[in-house]
């Protein structure tokens, strides 16, 4: 029998492994460091920091530029410990500034589900409360809300080429159906069983944002009011804006504004679980639900309207490096705010794609993330 | 009598033809329209920039999109001679710039 000892412990020590299989752990705020709901703490960049290979990268960042002569970065936040200890703005811009997320507003609109969630107003496992699937018939009956947040819904309505005036993401923002973004998205086909294969949908987040609202209730000013209530105030957030298209639908997916600053609080409350200096704000598990890819074969790198690193599936981009254990709110032109818990790390970075390309600010990003030191393994 | 018919005929077919072609190019100009007029007008009033630097963060393809702001009616217009319109309305509800 003692043979077996060390197989048993093999065997126990693997169903260990896989209960904690999944995002890793989460970094707790060091104490004594007060949360930014009033200020921000400031603070140098901790001992084993490479601070030449962050000066490096911060630079390199700077140095791509639009037509204009301004940089494509235009602002760029890292925050350590809970600290900012990094912050450089192009000029013309500053802490006050406000910059427009175009798809990183779509984690925001998350952010606002998981109020709901928490306040037993939703439940993301139940047909996702759409006016237009609600025949008896309609197999759009069974979207989940969990299916609109892992961007598996099976609808036909994914974005498209973001240059291409014809595609569904440029009519359903700009185009004649912008009036009515959210119905535009919800009137179409199934042309997927939900939950059986991701594409990127912005008209889904219209979606979402149509059901939050009337969540909210009250029209524009109920959800401006609900925005600023349940999810800003907490936070001290007080740049935050969403626009809304001609029906009164907040346009979740693409124009959310917020400073560098508030984007970071906002980030800071996902690293801390959704736990605000003693609060929970969101469900227990709702950040590893965040943070978990969701479950359709051709999906590697995209969780619940946030996306994580890994190996991305056909056709999905890829993000900050694949070690590094981050999830982030992405935007087009290069809005990020990503979160790596491993380094109890938030990076920032806002503005424009001009000059740079995806792939290089993904580089610059990583490298900026690895001249900090591990907190945990 | 022949060459009549079949000259009502090609003008029917250029007509129409014409209309679907211009429909078709008019639902491109509304995008690009829709684009820039929205995205000066959220840049001036919440990114709180000049109409210039604004307007200078447009992507190239759009250079042929006129845009106009409308300081007194808080509004950025997109246009293309010929083509449809698109505003974009500021209202001080919190809620930004909104298209039309």
């Amino acid at each position: 029998m003692p043979r077996s000892l060390p197989l048993l412990l093999l065997a126990v020590g693997l169903a260990a492994g896989a209960a904690q299989a999944g995002p890793g752990p989460l970094p707790p705020q060091p104490a004594g460091d007060p949360f930014p709901t009033d200020a921000w703490s400031e603070a140098e960049a901790p001992a084993g920091t490479d601070l030449s290979a962050l000066d490096a990268a911060a630079t390199r960042l700077f140095s791509f530029h639009g037509r204009n002569g301004l940089p494509d970065t235009r602002a760029l936040l890292v925050a350590q410990g809970g600290r900012i200890v990094f912050e450089r703005y192009a000029d013309g811009f500053d802490r006050s500034s406000r910059f427009r997320s175009f798809s990183a507003g779509k984690s925001v609109m998350q952010a606002l589900v998981a109020r709901l969630v928490f306040e037993g107003r939703l439940d993301i496992d139940a047909p996702a409360p759409v006016p237009e699937w609600q025949g008896a018939d309609d197999p759009r009956h069974a979207i989940t809300i969990r299916n609109l947040l892992n961007m598996d819904s099976g609808l036909d309505n994914a974005d498209g080429s973001g240059t291409d005036a014809n595609s569904f993401a440029a009519r359903l923002l700009f185009g004649h159906e912008s009036r009515d973004s959210a119905g535009f998205a919800a009137r179409v086909q199934l042309v997927h069983p939900p939950g059986s294969h991701w594409a990127y949908s912005t008209g889904t987040t219209q979606i979402l944002s149509r059901i939050v609202a009337r969540e909210a209730g009250g029209g524009r000013a109920g959800m401006i009011a609900f925005a600023r209530d349940t999810l800003a105030a907490p936070l001290g957030i007080h740049s935050l804006v969403y626009e809304f298209d001609a029906v009164g639908t907040p346009l979740g997916g693409a124009y959310a504004w917020m400073t560098a600053r508030d984007w970071a609080r906002l980030g800071l409350l996902y690293l801390r679980d959704g736990v605000w200096d003693g609060q929970r704000l969101f469900p227990e598990g709702w950040v590893r639900f965040t943070r978990t890819p969701g479950g359709a074969p051709n999906n590697g790198v995209y969780g619940a309207h946030f996306w994580v690193t890994g190996t991305p599936g056909p056709g999905q981009w890829s993000n900050l490096g694949a070690d590094l254990d981050a999830f982030q709110m992405n935007g087009n032109g290069g809005q990020v705010v990503a979160m790596l818990p491993r380094r109890d790390l938030l990076i920032v970075r806002l503005g424009e794609t001009a000059e740079i390309d995806w792939p290089e600010l993904n580089e610059a990003l990583s490298q900026i993330a690895r001249a900090f030191p591990l907190v945990s393994p | 009598m022949i060459l009549k018919w079949a000259s009502i005929a090609a003008l029917w077919v250029l007509l129409v033809g014409g209309a679907i072609v211009y429909r078709y190019v008019d639902r491109q100009v509304v995008v690009g329209a829709g684009y820039a007029a929205k995205e000066v007008c959220s840049c001036i009033y919440l990114g709180e920039r000049s109409f210039d630097s604004c307007r200078s963060d447009l992507p190239p393809f759009l250079d042929r999109i006129d845009v106009s702001w409308d300081a007194a009616e808080r509004s950025v217009r997109g246009s293309v001679r010929g083509f449809s319109e698109r505003r974009a309305q500021f209202s001080d509800d919190g809620g930004g710039c909104t298209l039309y």
